[in-house]
């Protein structure tokens, strides 16, 4: 930076001045209170000074007390122009009443006092405090400037890099610029590389490339791989093309063998089809021909045959006939057996019937009605002894002089002894020869009437029992009881014959059987062997000269005569020989066909197939021509020899990439270590301003910074002294110079010269 | 009866040199057809009486009509009897590549595309002569495709000329590192029985002299060089049999352009001047030069190195300069004579000279050159 001129149109005592600058170095020349120290703090202020400060801030009231021009004036107003870095500045400022900023750069103006800021703090790089403390120091501060730069921490810092960079960029080599060169050709070299891998950042290759601050290195892998691809794909459309060119020729040699055959077989195609006609024809011939000598031999067989069988069927029939009458007697035979066993079993049943009649004639009395009369009668008498047993008498002969008898009931007297106990039903009558005549009767029955019942059934009964000739009622139950099981017998004797005669009439059956006595005739059973023997033998016949019959109306209707077939067979015979002669005028069937049909077919199906083999090609071809037509135009080997070639221009590149990086880790290596060491640089030029401005008294200094900027010197003796221990006037010294090397650092990056105000 | 043959081979039509800039890529790219006319041009005033090309007329397979045209109206100009073109393994015959759908059954009924592994008679041409040709199938293969003769049991009799060609590496004269490309050697060729073999596919000639008499194995090498690993001149074999047998070649100069790969050290201005005078050659036009320049020179002569740069570009045809590897000879003595002890480049180049190296030191130094104030 490089001060052109400071116009000053109202500030403090000065109005309207104009201080043009020279280069190199320029002195204010004045007396005292010409406003040298006001151009300086004019210009301080241009810079650093905002135009709306307040006059109720302490560096607000301390400005306008010095500078608000007096006694007359509202307004301070400066204008200050410079260079830096090729470019013009122009600023102008106005405080107080009508406060205002203006800043020109280059074509550019500025009225926004922030923006103004911004390019004056890129410009003068460092802040106010620093040019305060450093450029713009006054001879009247020169004693307090050790301390204020002891006391801040931020003039320490940018001291420290100010001293660190007045070496470094010795030789005109700015740091930033070089670091950023540095910077600028790694990224240009390394932009989206993975070093530590060796790889594009995040594994992004050809299919997904980076397409933004992308390096030489990463340029040239990307270039590289597209190569490589190129060829890997051209490797693989040479693998389709291959297969497909594979494909085709299998169906091309199929193709043409097939050919070959279809044109060998074709010449002889249609004298095969013939033969294959003729053939037939002469095969059907021979087969007619076969058959006609088989008609011609069959015809008058038959004819004879049916002859035979005629005349044996008739005498089959004949035999038949015979048989038939003879079966006849003997099923007559049969029947009449089968009567006689029914005469024989009828006369047997009749003979037991008579036994049963004649029992009945001696039971004929014990009917049923008879049967009911004695049971009734004796009941009668049953029931009167009843009547009587229930009026029992019971008495004792005591003594007797006599004989005395006694009739006790129904019974007849009877005598009794004396001393005997007695009893009578109902009634006893004592009587002795002596004429005692005794009645005792009980008095609850009718004796009399039960007497006479009694007596009158008992008559009755007996004369029954007489006609009988049975003394018991159980006798008349066992006679009545005997005829009815006889009349039942009987009664199933009549049935069995009724059963056996099966309604017919006896005296038939005995006619037929004597009428039979002379018929003759074998078995039935050995006649019915003989029939179905006859009859298979006469169906057979039958069969055979139905056959016979139906075959000679076929051979009829089909040959006429046997004549005829003769005829036929010589007419066949004839045009055999003439297929025979024209079929051996054709090419023989070549040996792989067994027929003319096979022949054919083969022809046919070859057709066929090489039909398809060609569609085949087709599709084939056009797959091969699609493959053809994406060949690119250069070839496999010309890409692997740009391959090569790319491939060592990366590797270079990336020789180069490390380098760099190896050139920027130096070079950051370098500025830590200056940075830990930053005073060192400034510990010569110190000693040796020290040693000129204290006229040899001191001759080494030494700057150190912990927390604080630590300054000792060391006197022309040897002995060492602290900044505390400085005189008054060794401290003036001792300031200004570690001040002047100060400014020094400075002053390379400003180019403007610090201002010493005496 | 006698023969001259022009042998040739690897003209690699189609080649694009991708990494070169625009007007030379193209002109390098024309060359090879350039160099085909003056092949059939030099060809006819030798009045050769048939023209083989050893495989790799083309440098692939998928070349465009255009380019295909251009070498067929070239081909045309040949005043022989017939022209012999094998399929070599950049532009090799599948039975299916297009390419040579042009050549098969040529319109220049001179040409015989030597694409099928099966003797070929010249009597066509009015030559007595049979070929044997070894054609390329495929782009890569561990095996030749010489078996097809070693395996007949006599060659042709009647022709004067039994002539072998074939397309492939042949040991001793080019590594054939992954035996991809159609190996083939001395012994197994000379077993063949062929009067005479002529080869295509490695770049540089077989033999290496000039003249050679009574060879019978030759390889053409290319008539053209096309990259920085061909640093030959580019060429072809006239070929010469006398009724009696004799075999006489001649090896002639085809090409235009060099490729000239090389490095030099530098140490003064002195040798950055004989590097000047040594590449002012007359061939300098045509010569496409990578140089590397290495090696430590005053900072004066270092400020100057453009010019001498600048010289080389304007000379030739193409100059790609790499002098990563050079720089200022910096020393400690010159560092403390040229900067302020303790100042920044002072300590920074310093320390780069004793811990890390030179190359570190001269890029610093560079960048603080750049940032210095004047």
């Amino acid at each position: 930076m490089k001060l052109l001129a400071f116009d000053c149109e109202r500030f403090a005592g000065l109005s309207n001045k104009r201080i043009s600058f020279k280069d190199g170095l320029n002195i204010i020349l004045g007396p005292n209170e010409a406003g040298k120290t006001t151009i300086v703090e004019g210009i301080f202020a241009t810079l650093f000074y905002s135009h709306k400060l307040r006059k109720n801030t302490r560096k607000g009231k301390d400005f306008f007390d010095s500078y608000i021009p007096h006694p007359r004036g509202d307004t301070i107003k400066t204008r200050l122009t410079f260079v830096s870095n090729g470019k013009k500045y122009d600023i102008e400022k106005a405080w107080g009443a009508r406060s205002a900023v203006r800043l020109q750069e280059g074509g550019n103006l500025y009225y926004n006092e922030n923006q103004i800021n911004m390019i004056l703090r890129e410009v003068l790089e460092y802040g106010e405090s620093t040019y305060e403390k450093i450029v713009f120091a006054k001879q009247k501060d020169i004693k307090e400037v050790l301390e204020k730069i002891r006391e801040d921490e931020e003039t320490i810092q940018t001291l420290g890099e100010l001293m660190r960079r007045a070496i470094m960029e010795l030789d005109g080599v700015s740091v930033e610029k070089l670091k950023s060169k540095i910077q600028d050709e790694f990224k240009n070299s390394s932009g989206k590389w993975d070093i530590y891998n060796n790889r594009p950042e995040k594994g992004r290759g050809i299919n997904d490339p980076w397409k933004r601050e992308v390096g030489t290195v990463l340029n040239k892998y990307y270039e590289k791989e597209t190569i490589l691809k190129e060829m890997q794909d051209l490797q693989r459309l040479e693998e389709e093309y291959q297969n497909s060119v594979e494909k085709l020729k299998r169906v091309k040699t199929q193709k043409n063998e097939i050919d070959k055959k279809i044109e060998k077989y074709s010449k002889i195609e249609g004298e095969i089809a013939e033969r294959g006609v003729l053939g037939s024809r002469e095969e059907l011939l021979g087969e007619k021909i076969k058959n006609l000598e088989k008609i011609s031999r069959e015809f008058p067989f038959v004819e004879r045959e049916l002859e035979k069988e005629q005349k044996i069927l008739n005498e089959l029939n004949e035999q038949k006939g015979k048989l038939k009458e003879e079966m006849a007697k003997a099923q007559l035979l049969e029947r009449i057996e089968d009567e006689k066993k029914t005469l024989k079993r009828v006369n047997e049943k009749e003979k037991d019937m008579e036994g049963i009649r004649k029992e009945i004639k001696e039971y004929e009395f014990f009917t049923e009605k008879v049967l009911k009369k004695a049971a009734s009668l004796n009941n009668t008498i049953q029931k009167n002894r009843a009547s009587l047993s229930g009026a029992t008498l019971e008495g004792t002969l005591l003594e007797s002089p006599g004989k005395v008898y006694v009739t006790k009931g129904f019974n007849g007297k009877e005598e009794l002894s004396a001393g005997s106990i007695f009893s009578a039903e109902g009634y006893f009558k004592l009587e002795t020869p002596e004429g005692l005549n005794l009645e005792v009767r009980a008095g609850k029955i009718k004796f009399e009437e039960l007497k006479k019942e009694y007596e009158e059934a008992k008559k009755e009964l007996e004369e029954i029992f007489g006609k009988l000739r049975v003394k018991t009622i159980e006798e008349v139950e066992t006679g009545s009881k005997m005829l009815s099981q006889l009349i039942t017998k009987r009664e199933s004797l009549e049935n069995d014959i009724e059963l056996i005669l099966d309604g017919k009439d006896l005296s038939r059956i005995k006619k037929r059987i004597e009428e039979a006595i002379d018929l003759k005739a074998r078995p039935l059973s050995e006649l019915d062997g003989e029939k179905e023997n006859l009859d298979n033998t006469v169906n057979n016949c039958r069969v055979k000269r139905d056959t016979l019959e139906t075959r000679l109306k076929q051979l009829k209707e089909e040959y006429d005569s046997p004549k005829k077939v003769i005829e036929d067979l010589a007419d066949i015979q004839v045009k055999q020989k003439e297929v025979h002669k024209k079929l051996s005028s054709l090419p023989e069937l070549p040996e792989e066909f067994d027929s003319p049909e096979e022949f054919k077919e083969s022809l046919s199906t070859w057709r066929e197939k090489r039909k398809r083999l060609e569609e085949e090609e087709n599709i084939i071809a056009q797959e091969y021509y699609q493959i053809e037509a994406r060949f690119p135009e250069t070839s496999y080997e010309e890409l692997s020899k740009q391959y090569r070639l790319i491939e060592q221009e990366f590797e270079k590149e990336k020789e180069r990439m490390h380098r760099i990086k190896t050139i920027l880790e130096t070079f950051d290596e370098i500025l830590e270590e200056k940075d830990r060491d930053s005073f060192k640089p400034l510990q010569g030029s110190f000693s040796k301003y020290l040693n000129k401005l204290t006229l040899g008294n001191y001759d080494a200094g030494w700057v150190d910074v912990d927390e604080k900027l630590d300054i000792k010197v060391r006197r022309s003796d040897g002995i060492s002294i602290p900044v505390n221990l400085f005189s008054s006037g060794t401290y003036d010294c001792v300031s200004l110079a570690f001040r002047l090397p100060c400014r020094n650092g400075t002053s390379r990056r400003m180019k403007m010269g610090s201002c010493l105000i005496p | 009866m006698s023969f001259k043959i022009f042998h040739s081979a690897d003209i690699h039509i189609g080649m694009k040199f991708g990494g070169y800039p625009q007007n030379v890529r193209e002109d390098l790219a024309d060359e090879r057809f350039k160099v085909l006319e003056r092949m059939v041009k030099m060809a006819n005033e030798k009045e050769c009486q048939v023209f083989v090309i050893a495989g790799d007329l083309f440098d692939k397979k998928n070349i465009k009509r255009g380019e295909i045209e251009r070498v067929k109206r070239v081909l045309k100009h040949f005043r022989g009897d017939c022209l012999l073109i094998l399929p070599g393994n950049h532009d090799y015959d599948d039975g299916m590549v297009p390419l040579w759908d042009e050549f098969r059954g040529s319109s220049i009924n001179k040409i015989l595309l030597l694409n099928e592994t099966r003797p070929y008679f010249l009597n066509e041409f009015g030559l007595d002569a049979a070929v044997f040709p070894a054609p390329c199938g495929e782009k890569h293969s561990a095996t030749n495709n010489l078996g097809w003769i070693k395996e007949l049991r006599r060659k042709p009799e009647g022709p004067k000329l039994n002539l072998g060609i074939a397309h492939g590496s042949l040991e001793g004269l080019s590594p054939d590192l992954t035996n991809d490309y159609f190996s083939m050697t001395f012994s197994e060729l000379e077993e063949t029985g062929m009067d005479l073999w002529l080869l295509g596919h490695t770049h540089i000639p077989y033999p290496e002299t000039r003249n050679a008499t009574n060879q019978k194995i030759f390889n053409a090498g290319t008539p053209e060089p096309d990259g920085m690993d061909c640093r030959h001149e580019g060429g072809a074999w006239i070929i010469s049999l006398d009724d009696s047998g004799v075999i006489e070649a001649e090896r002639v100069n085809t090409g235009k352009f060099l490729f000239r790969d090389e490095e030099r050290k530098v140490r003064g201005e002195d040798c950055f001047k004989k590097i000047i005078e040594e590449y002012n050659t007359t061939k300098a036009r045509e010569t496409i030069l990578r140089l590397k320049v290495k090696g430590r020179i005053d900072r004066e002569t270092f400020e100057k190195k453009e010019n001498y740069y600048k010289a080389l570009d304007r000379k030739h045809k193409y100059f790609i300069l790499e002098d990563s590897e050079l720089g200022i000879g910096i020393t400690e003595e010159m560092i403390e004579e040229e900067f302020s002890s303790g100042s920044l480049p002072y300590l920074l180049i310093k320390r780069l000279i004793r811990e890390e190296g030179l190359e570190e030191a001269q890029l610093a130094y560079e960048m603080i050159k750049e940032v210095r104030e004047k």
